[in-house]
C-alpha cells in the first residue's frame, strides 16, 4: 500500500467521523453563544420544571386520547383542555421562577438567547419535537356530502 | 500484511460508515419505523384519514403561535402571572379550537368503510400527539399518498403507445397523455364510438392509479376485462352460450356478431393475437376475420373492443363517474356510493344484494369537470374498489363464480359522439 491509499483511507474516516459528528449532534443546537455554565444553568433550570412537565404531557395525553375517542365527546375534550391549561399555566409560573433566579445569577442569557429559548419551546436541549405533525396538511375539511 | 492492514482499515472506515446512516434513521418510534406495525392501516384507512385529518393551518398555527407565546411570557421578567394566565387562556383556546377540529374530521374517517381498530387508534394518535414522521402518519393530504408511487409500475412512458394496442390512427399521444378525439367514421358497420386502447398484459390483484381529463360524453377504464371478439378466440375453444343469461352468456341481440365464450375469455382475457398486418376494423374484415354485415349494432364483435368491469367516466356533474359498469355483462352494477355483494342463484342468474352506502356517500360534486381527475382502483380478490379524486366511490364484492374475473387486461375507453374527447396519463399499478 502507498502513502497515497493510506491518505485516502485516513481521509474517509476523517470524513466519516466529521459526519458522524454531525449526526449525533442533535436537534436542540444549545443557546447562541451559550458558556457551558449557561448551558448548564439551563438544564438545571429544566430539570427544576420537571413535574409540572410531566405533567403538561400526561395532560396533553388525555386530551388526544379524548380528541380520538370512537365517539366525540366535548364535554370531555373541554375537561382536557382545562386539565391542559391548568398544568400549563403551573409550569410557565415554575418556568417564571426558575428563569428568574438564572437570570440574578452570573450565568444570565442575554436578549439573544433568551429569544433562542423562546423559538425553542424553553427547552433547548429536547428541541421541538414537533407536536400535532399528523393532521398538518392545507385546506379545509370537505364542506358537504353528496347524496 | 500491507494487504491486512488496509483490510482492516476499510472494515474500520466501513462500520464507522454504517454507524452514520444508522444515526441518520429517523427515529423508531411514531409512523412505520423499523419493526413492522403489528396493526397496520389499510389503504383505504391511509386513504381516509389522509382526506379527512386535513386539518386547517390556521387551527395548528394559532395553537403553535399561543404555545409560543406563554413560553415567552414565563421568560420575560418581570414575571406577570396575569400575562401569564391570559396566555395560558388564549392556548387553551387554541388547543380546544384544534382539538374539535381533528376530533370532528377523525369522526369522519371513522365513519368510511374500515374504521381503525382500538390498537389502530392507540397507534394514530401517540404519532398525531407527537408528531408522527414516517410513512403511516398519515401527514400529508390525499394528493401525496395519490402521488406516492413507492412500488408502482408506469404502464405509459407519457411519450409513445408502445405496450398499448388499439385500433391503428385512433389513439395518439397528446401533451404527455394517452389521447382520442371522436371521429366517427360509418363504413359497412355503425359506429358505435366506443374505442378501446389495451395494454398487452394480463394482472390479477393490483392497485392502479391513472389521471383523465375528459371534454364531454363518456369513457372508462377497464380493468380485469377481456377481448371478446371472436377473432381472438382459440382454437377449441367453445362457443359462446346463445341468448345471454347464466355463465358464459352475454349479448341476447340475437344478432351473429362473432364474440368469444364469456368464461373462456375471462379464463384467457388476451386469446390469441390478431395477425400481424391486421391493423385496423377494416383490414379484419377485408381479411375475412370478420363477416361484412349485418351491421353490427354494438360493436362487440370489433377486435379491440374490450368487456368486463368498467370504472365508468361521464362529463357531467350529474353523471355517475367513479361507478362500476360491466360492459357486456352485467351491466351497472353499483352506482356511486353504493356497496354491493355479487352472487348467482340456484340456476345461475346473476344477483347483486345491497349492503350499504360507502360513508363516503360520494357524489358528483367530486368530480373535476375539465379537469385533471385522479382514479385508483384496487382490485384484490374478489373485493373491488374505485376511488375518485381521494373519494370511495363504490365497492363491490363478486362471488358470482360464473361472472367474475380474477384477473384481466387493463384498457382506456372513449364512446359517445362526434366531438368526445379523452385524455388519460399517469398510469401507474403495483401488483398486489
Amino acid at each position: 500500500m502507498n502513502s497515497r491509499s493510506i491518505a485516502l483511507i485516513l481521509g474517509a474516516i476523517a470524513w466519516v467521523g466529521v459526519a458522524h459528528g454531525q449526526a449525533g449532534r442533535g436537534r436542540g443546537g444549545g443557546l447562541p453563544g451559550a458558556t457551558p455554565e449557561q448551558t448548564q444553568a439551563v438544564a438545571d433550570m429544566n430539570a427544576a420544571l420537571a413535574a409540572q412537565s410531566s405533567a403538561v404531557t400526561a395532560a396533553r395525553s388525555e386530551l388526544t386520547a379524548v380528541t380520538f375517542s370512537p365517539v366525540k365527546d366535548d364535554a370531555a375534550i373541554k375537561a382536557a383542555v382545562e386539565k391542559l391549561r391548568t398544568a400549563e399555566i403551573a409550569l410557565a409560573t415554575k418556568r417564571a421562577e426558575e428563569f428568574a433566579k438564572l437570570q440574578a445569577s452570573p450565568n444570565k442569557l442575554s436578549p439573544g438567547q433568551i429569544a433562542a429559548l423562546i423559538a425553542a419551546g424553553g427547552n433547548p436541549a429536547a428541541g421541538r419535537g414537533g407536536r400535532g405533525g399528523a393532521p398538518a396538511g392545507g385546506g379545509a375539511p370537505p364542506a358537504g356530502r353528496g347524496n | 500484511m500491507k494487504n491486512r492492514f488496509a483490510f482492516v482499515v476499510c472494515l474500520l472506515a466501513l462500520a464507522i460508515s454504517g454507524s452514520v446512516v444508522e444515526a441518520q434513521q429517523p427515529p423508531a418510534g411514531g409512523g412505520r419505523g423499523a419493526t413492522p406495525d403489528p396493526n397496520p392501516l389499510s389503504v383505504v384507512q391511509q386513504v381516509a384519514l389522509s382526506r379527512e385529518m386535513a386539518i386547517p393551518t390556521a387551527l395548528t398555527a394559532a395553537q403553535t403561535a399561543a404555545a409560543s407565546a406563554l413560553v415567552g411570557a414565563s421568560l420575560t421578567l418581570p414575571a406577570n402571572t396575569a400575562d401569564i394566565a391570559a396566555k395560558a387562556q388564549a392556548l387553551a383556546e387554541a388547543e380546544l379550537a384544534l382539538a374539535n377540529a381533528r376530533a370532528t374530521a377523525f369522526q369522519r374517517a371513522q365513519k368510511s368503510l374500515q374504521p381503525l381498530n382500538s390498537a389502530q387508534i392507540a397507534t394514530y394518535s401517540r404519532n398525531a400527539a407527537g408528531g408522527g414522521g414516517g410513512r403511516g402518519g398519515a401527514g400529508a393530504n390525499w394528493e401525496t399518498a395519490y402521488y406516492d408511487h413507492t412500488g408502482f409500475i408506469s404502464l405509459f412512458d407519457g411519450k409513445t403507445l408502445n405496450g398499448w394496442e388499439g385500433e391503428e390512427g385512433k389513439w395518439d399521444v397528446q401533451d404527455g397523455a394517452i389521447h382520442r378525439h371522436q371521429t366517427l367514421e360509418p363504413k359497412n358497420f355503425v359506429d358505435f364510438g366506443q374505442y378501446h386502447i389495451h395494454y398487452n398484459e394480463v394482472f390479477s390483484d393490483f392497485e392502479l392509479k391513472v389521471e383523465f381529463k375528459i371534454k364531454t360524453g363518456n369513457a372508462g377504464v377497464q380493468y380485469r376485462s377481456r377481448l371478446e371478439s371472436g377473432v381472438h378466440a382459440q382454437d377449441g375453444e367453445p362457443p359462446r352460450a346463445p341468448g345471454g343469461g347464466g355463465p358464459g352468456g352475454g349479448d341476447a341481440s340475437g344478432v351473429a356478431i362473432p364474440q368469444r365464450n364469456v368464461a373462456a375469455a375471462i379464463a384467457d382475457p388476451l386469446g390469441k393475437p390478431l395477425p400481424p398486418n391486421i391493423k385496423t376494423l377494416d383490414d379484419a374484415i377485408a381479411a375475412g376475420l370478420l363477416p361484412k354485415g349485418p351491421l353490427y349494432g354494438n360493436g362487440t364483435g370489433h377486435p379491440w373492443q374490450v368487456s368486463g368491469y368498467q370504472f365508468d367516466i361521464y362529463d357531467s356533474p350529474t353523471g355517475n363517474t367513479g361507478s362500476l359498469y360491466e360492459g357486456q355483462g352485467r351491466g351497472v352494477i353499483a352506482n356511486t356510493g353504493e356497496v354491493y355483494r355479487l352472487t348467482a342463484d340456484a340456476n345461475g342468474n346473476p344477483v347483486k344484494t345491497f349492503l350499504g352506502r360507502s360513508s363516503d356517500l360520494t357524489g358528483p360534486q367530486y368530480y373535476k369537470q375539465g379537469e385533471w381527475n385522479q382514479i385508483e382502483i384496487i382490485a384484490r380478490g374478489n373485493t373491488l374498489i374505485h376511488m375518485l379524486n381521494g373519494k370511495v366511490f363504490c365497492v363491490i364484492i363478486d362471488d358470482d363464480p360464473g361472472r367474475r374475473a380474477l384477473k384481466g387486461i387493463i384498457s382506456l375507453q372513449l364512446e359517445g359522439p362526434q366531438d368526445n374527447e379523452v385524455w388519460y396519463r399517469n398510469v401507474w399499478l403495483k401488483k398486489l
